[in-house]
Parts: structure tokens; C-alpha cells; sequence
């Protein structure tokens, strides 16, 4: 992110690595939603996270492959949870606060039951 | 669109120019394939002769160069019919390590390869 | 001295895990079928991993993310999924093919049922990965598969003509031949550079570089190891291409046998020679199988944003666990379907070359981006090596599909 704060969105933003306050990966930034519009202020209202945020950005058929391998989820994680933005996207609350890590968290629990060295 | 032509030109060339080589070139490849497929069979039965090699390897290669061997049994019996017999004296002498007869039909069938056999 | 200790067993590992079951293959084939005539497609094929490894290595120093996560900020989503599933797919094959390679050489060795083997050798490598740190998985099978190293010494004791040998680096095409047999040469040139440029080397390679947090400095280090190490694996590779132009040529052998290669070793040396070679092939043939099965987790994990991660323990990365579990698990499914390892290995290499232009295009895009790279950008002779390496994998992928249709998989 640049010092006065502009960013490029598809280039700064789209597609970068999603970190939580704890220093876990939480994802991919997928696509960004916007609020405002002509003759008003854009802003970012919300970063797209999960499978369901690839429709606009990929051909029907490729969507359509997706979605029956990965199903259309999608989260969205309010601009007001992102701390900074560099080479990753980190944000200042743990991923489960704004509803990511779901898939994640479930195989942790079955996961930390098997022995390892 | 110049790459997308370009990926079809090849497409349809593929299977057309298999076509046109497929009159020699199945019979040619199942030539070559009895022939190594003996030929490996006797280093091997050799080898086992003069304690080179474990009994174990020397047994399962006889068994693998048999399978191969019968494998190409299958095709030949569908395709190229006129190498029934030697594909099944090659089967025959690998079950007994008949290393004089193996050497004989790989070099019987690398002639029969003509310019492709050790073309040099 | 720690270093040079470091630098040795890298060097190590790099030579004892550069051969797999692919690359055995095609270089048995081509040196009984075509003598010398392709020794020099397997040395610009070498060159061309070492500088795409050091590329790899490099972007992972200094933007401090692997390769798959690049992948998508450059190429965009829609070629970066079709990227991400070519990956997924050719290393899937690529493990069951080596997994057969270990259990057909187990075989060998000791006489068992092959899908018996097939599954204990799936079970034991599952279990090596889940148990041992990750540095000494890289290192067992890295220096274990230096047994490989018998069939170098075999090219020594059987005396080739080295003046031969030493005009195979020229680069040539044996026009003389008729028609049928050049083409088939040419397929051999286009399996030769698929198998050294499998893409899963320099993914797992820039993977390693991220969790390792190599910096700047590291670098140096890492292109020692990277350029050494790839140099002497492919000295050994051409060694069982000049072993089977010697030995095998002459007694009409092009070798459709997994194990017929390792006779390289028993003809000079009997016994010991054999089971030398036989033992460098079960730890080189799964060496690369723990490799792929990995590679093909790291990339759906580095893709889709999960943890990952080889110094991570199970749980603390459970979506990448299951990934590579998963991968091993549908490998064997493959294998046990009764499909021949060299038969896997044909599509493995096939399938590779259509799809390396993609694999290898965000790499060397990035390596070169000042905005990722500041001042570690490509320099002029990475710059002109890389390009020319990246127009021969393109020419090599339009060619691959005709070729092999032509040729039967290199059998005309």
C-alpha cells in the first residue's frame, strides 16, 4: 500500500494472501465488494473470500467446474477487519471472528486426536 | 483467436497423420516390442547362468518379460496375425530359459525390422 | 564448517534424488535406440532446471511467497485454475508412477505380490512424512539414492568410447536415419525435456525457500547447491544412457522392462553391482514419489490460501494433510488398477510437456517484475537462458501430442 494510502485494487489487492491477527493464513482475497457509485464516493465495503466470489472473474464453464468440485461459498470480511496491506493482506481480528477458518478449524479438532513424533 | 487455430490445426493433425503410418508402423512396433521383450529375457536367463544376478530378480524378470510377452500376444492375435507363432515361441522359451532359442527370435525379428532395426 | 557441511549434503541430496523412474526410463531407451545423439538434450535440459530452480529459489527469498501464490496474482484466476489443475493432475500420475517404479523394484528384490508392495510402500512413505522432521525425509532418500551412483561407476569400468560420448554434447539430429526412426528421436527429445523439467522439482524447491525463510544472503548458497547438484544428477542420468548405448545396443535391448536397467550394474559387478543399483532405485523412484505427492498438496494449499506447510505439524495444517494424504491415497487406487508403471510414465511425461509452458510462464514473469523483485530481478544471463529455455518448452509442448501419437509413445 502506498504511503498516502491509494491503493490499485485489482493489482494491491485481489488475489493476495489473507493473514489473521494470529498469524494464520485465512484464504485468498477472491474479489473486493464496493459500495457507493456515480457522482458518489466508491469505498470498499468488503473483501470476497471462498469459491462463490471466482463468478464474475472466470467463464461459465470453469464456474461451473468449481462450484461442483468446491461448492459457493463465499464471506465476506468487512474493510474495517483489515490492519494493512503489503505483500499479504493482514487483518487486526482472529480469521473466525469474521467467519473465515471454518473449513480449517473443523479438521484441526479431528486432526489434533492422531499421534505424530 | 491465432492460438486457439493454431491448437485446433494440431488436434485434427494428430489422429490424421497417426492414420496414414498406421499400416506398417503397428506391425513394426510389435516387432520391436517381441524383440526386446526376448532379447531381455535372455541377458537375464544368461546372467542368472553365470550367478551375476539374484534368483529373485532372476525370476521375476522372467515372469515380467512373460507377461510383456503375452501382452503382445493379445495385440498381434487382433492385428498382425502372422506373429502368432514367433510371439508364442518367444513365450515358450522364456518359461524355460531357453537362452540359444531367445537370441535366435530377437535376431530373427530384428531383421525383420530391415533400415529401423540398428539404424546407425 | 557448518556451512560447508550444509552446502555437501544439499549437493547430496540434489544428485541421489535428480533420477526417477521417468527419466531411468527414457535414458535407457535412448541410449540403446540412438547410441550418443541425445547426451545433449539432457544437458540443455539440465541447464534449463538449474536456471528455472534458481529462479524459484530467488523469488522465494525475496518476495517471501512460494510460487502457486504469485501464480494467481500474475497469471489472473481463470488461467491460474487451469494452471492449478494441470499441476494437481500430472503430479498425481507422476506419483503413482513412481510408486509403481519402488514396488516393481521391491519386487525384485524380494519376490512379494506386486500390489502387496505397492500398498506398503504407499503406507511406509505416509508414514515417513507424518513422523519424521521433513529435513531428514530429504536427507534419507536424497543419500540413499546415491547408491545410484553404481551405475556411474559402471560407465567407467566398461570403457564407452569417450570420444563418442564426449561428441554427444554437441547438439546433432541423426538425419541419416530413415524417416520413422528420426521421428521417434524427435518424441525422445520432447520426453527427455519433460522429465528433467518436471515442474513439481522447482515448486517444491521455492516452497522449501519460504519455510526456510531464506533471505537475500542465502542466496549464493542456494544457487551452489541448485547448479552442482542438478549438473552431477544429470551426469548421472546420461551415465545410464551411455551404459545402455554399451551394453544393451548390441544385444538388440530397448529396455520395456523396469528392471532390466539395473543389469548396468550387474554385468561389470555381479551381484553387489545389482542390488546396489536395485536399492538406488527404491529410494530414488520414492524419494520422487514423496516429492509429488507433496507438490500437488503445496499447490492446491498455496493456491487457495490454507495453511501449509512440510515443518507444520498435521494438525496445525490440516487442509494441506489431507491434500497430500488424499494424493497418496489415489495413487495407489491407480496403481492398483493394474496400469503399468512405464505406461504411467509415458502420460506423466506427455502430460507435462503440454502443460509446462503454463507451469513455468508466472515464474519466470515474476523473476522478473521489479515490483516483486527490486534489484534481485533477472539479470541479462538468467534473462537470455530463461527465455530460451522457456521458447524450447513451448516448441517441445506443440510437438508433444503429434509426436506421441506418431511414434506410439516412442514404441515406432
Amino acid at each position: 500500500m502506498k504511503p498516502d494510502g491509494s491503493l490499485k485494487l485489482l493489482a494491491e489487492v485481489r488475489d493476495l494472501q489473507i493473514v489473521d491477527k494470529d498469524g494464520k493464513n485465512c484464504g485468498i482475497c477472491d474479489d473486493i465488494e464496493l459500495e457507493g457509485g456515480p457522482g458518489k464516493p466508491l469505498r470498499i465495503k468488503a473483501l470476497l473470500v471462498g469459491p462463490g466470489a471466482y463468478e464474475g472473474r472466470i467463464p461459465k464453464w470453469l464456474f461451473g467446474l468449481v462450484k461442483a468440485v468446491s461448492g459457493s461459498r463465499l464471506t465476506r470480511v468487512p474493510w474495517s477487519a483489515v490492519d494493512k496491506i503489503s505483500a499479504r493482506i493482514f487483518l487486526n481480528v482472529p480469521g473466525e471472528a469474521v467467519g473465515l477458518r471454518r473449513v480449517e478449524d473443523r479438521w484441526v479438532r479431528k486432526l489434533e486426536k492422531v499421534p505424530t513424533s | 483467436m491465432k492460438a486457439k487455430s493454431l491448437l485446433l490445426l494440431v488436434l485434427i493433425a494428430t489422429p490424421l497423420s497417426a492414420r496414414a503410418e498406421d499400416l506398417d508402423s503397428g506391425k513394426l512396433t510389435a516387432i520391436r516390442g517381441i524383440r526386446t521383450a526376448a532379447a531381455e529375457a535372455a541377458l537375464v536367463a544368461n546372467l542368472k547362468q553365470h550367478g551375476r544376478v539374484t534368483d529373485t530378480y532372476a525370476d521375476e524378470m522372467r515372469d515380467d518379460a512373460k507377461e510383456e510377452l503375452e501382452s503382445l500376444r493379445k495385440q498381434v492375435q487382433k492385428k498382425n496375425p502372422d506373429l502368432l507363432p514367433i510371439t508364442q515361441a518367444a513365450i515358450d522359451a522364456t518359461q524355460v530359459s531357453d537362452i540359444g532359442r531367445l537370441r535366435a527370435i530377437a535376431n530373427q525379428l530384428l531383421a525383420m525390422e530391415g533400415p529401423h532395426g540398428r539404424a546407425d | 564448517m557448518g556451512g560447508l557441511i550444509e552446502i555437501t549434503l544439499g549437493i547430496m541430496t540434489a544428485v541421489g534424488g535428480f533420477v526417477d523412474v521417468s527419466e531411468m526410463v527414457f535414458a535407457a531407451q535412448a541410449g540403446s535406440r540412438f547410441i550418443f545423439s541425445l547426451i545433449w538434450v539432457f544437458a540443455i535440459a539440465t541447464i534449463a532446471i538449474a536456471v528455472f530452480g534458481e529462479m524459484s529459489g530467488r523469488v522465494a527469498a525475496i518476495t517471501k511467497q512460494p510460487v502457486f501464490n504469485l501464480m494467481r496474482q500474475r497469471l489472473d484466476l481463470g488461467p491460474g485454475i487451469i494452471a492449478l489443475i494441470a499441476s494437481v493432475v500430472t503430479s498425481l500420475i507422476t506419483c503413482s508412477a513412481e510408486i509403481g517404479g519402488t514396488a516393481t523394484v521391491l519386487k525384485y528384490l524380494t519376490g512379494w505380490p506386486y500390489p502387496v508392495l505397492a500398498a506398503l510402500t504407499t503406507l511406509a512413505l505416509v508414514a515417513i512424512i507424518w513422523l519424521l522432521p521433513f529435513k531428514w525425509i530429504e536427507r534419507l532418500f536424497g543419500l540413499l539414492g546415491l547408491l545410484m551412483i553404481i551405475f556411474a561407476v559402471s560407465t567407467v569400468k566398461i570403457h564407452p568410447d569417450w570420444g563418442g560420448v564426449a561428441r554427444g554434447f554437441i547438439p546433432q539430429a541423426p538425419v541419416t536415419l530413415p524417416l520413422k526412426d528420426l521421428v521417434t528421436w524427435g518424441y525422445f527429445v520432447v520426453a527427455i525435456i519433460s522429465a528433467v523439467l518436471f515442474p513439481y522439482e522447482t515448486y517444491f524447491y521455492s516452497s522449501g525457500g519460504v519455510e526456510e525463510q531464506w533471505k537475500p544472503k542465502d542466496l549464493k548458497i542456494n544457487r551452489i547447491v541448485a547448479i552442482v547438484g542438478f549438473a552431477l544428477g544429470s551426469l548421472l542420468a546420461m551415465s545410464i544412457l551411455v551404459n545402455a548405448a554399451v551394453l544393451f545396443r548390441p544385444l538388440h535391448i530397448d529396455p520395456s522392462i523396469i528392471g532390466t536397467s539395473a543389469l548396468q550394474a550387474a554385468i561389470p559387478f555381479g551381484k553387489t553391482g545389482l542390488m546396489m543399483a536395485l536399492l538406488g532405485m527404491v529410494f530414488a523412484f520414492s524419494g520422487a514419489a514423496v516429492e509429488t505427492g507433496l507438490s500437488s498438496a503445496y499447490s492446491l494449499a498455496q493456491f487457495l490460501g490454507w495453511e501449509w506447510g512440510r515443518f507444520k505439524k498435521p494438525h496445525e495444517a490440516p487442509r494441506f494433510t489431507i491434500a497430500w494424504l488424499a494424493t497418496f491415497a489415489l495413487a495407489l487406487v491407480i496403481v492398483l488398477t493394474g496400469i503399468q508403471p512405464l505406461d504411467l510414465v509415458e502420460w506423466a511425461v506427455v502430460l507435462s510437456i503440454v502443460v509446462l509452458p503454463a507451469s513455468y510462464l508466472p515464474l519466470i514473469l515474476i523473476a522478473n517484475d521489479r515490483k516483486y523483485m527490486n534489484q534481485y530481478v533477472n539479470g541479462p544471463i538468467s534473462n537470455t537462458l530463461g527465455w530460451a529455455a522457456y521458447a524450447m518448452i513451448c516448441i517441445a509442448a506443440v510437438a508433444a501430442l503429434p509426436l506421441y501419437f506418431i511414434t506410439r509413445g516412442g514404441k515406432l
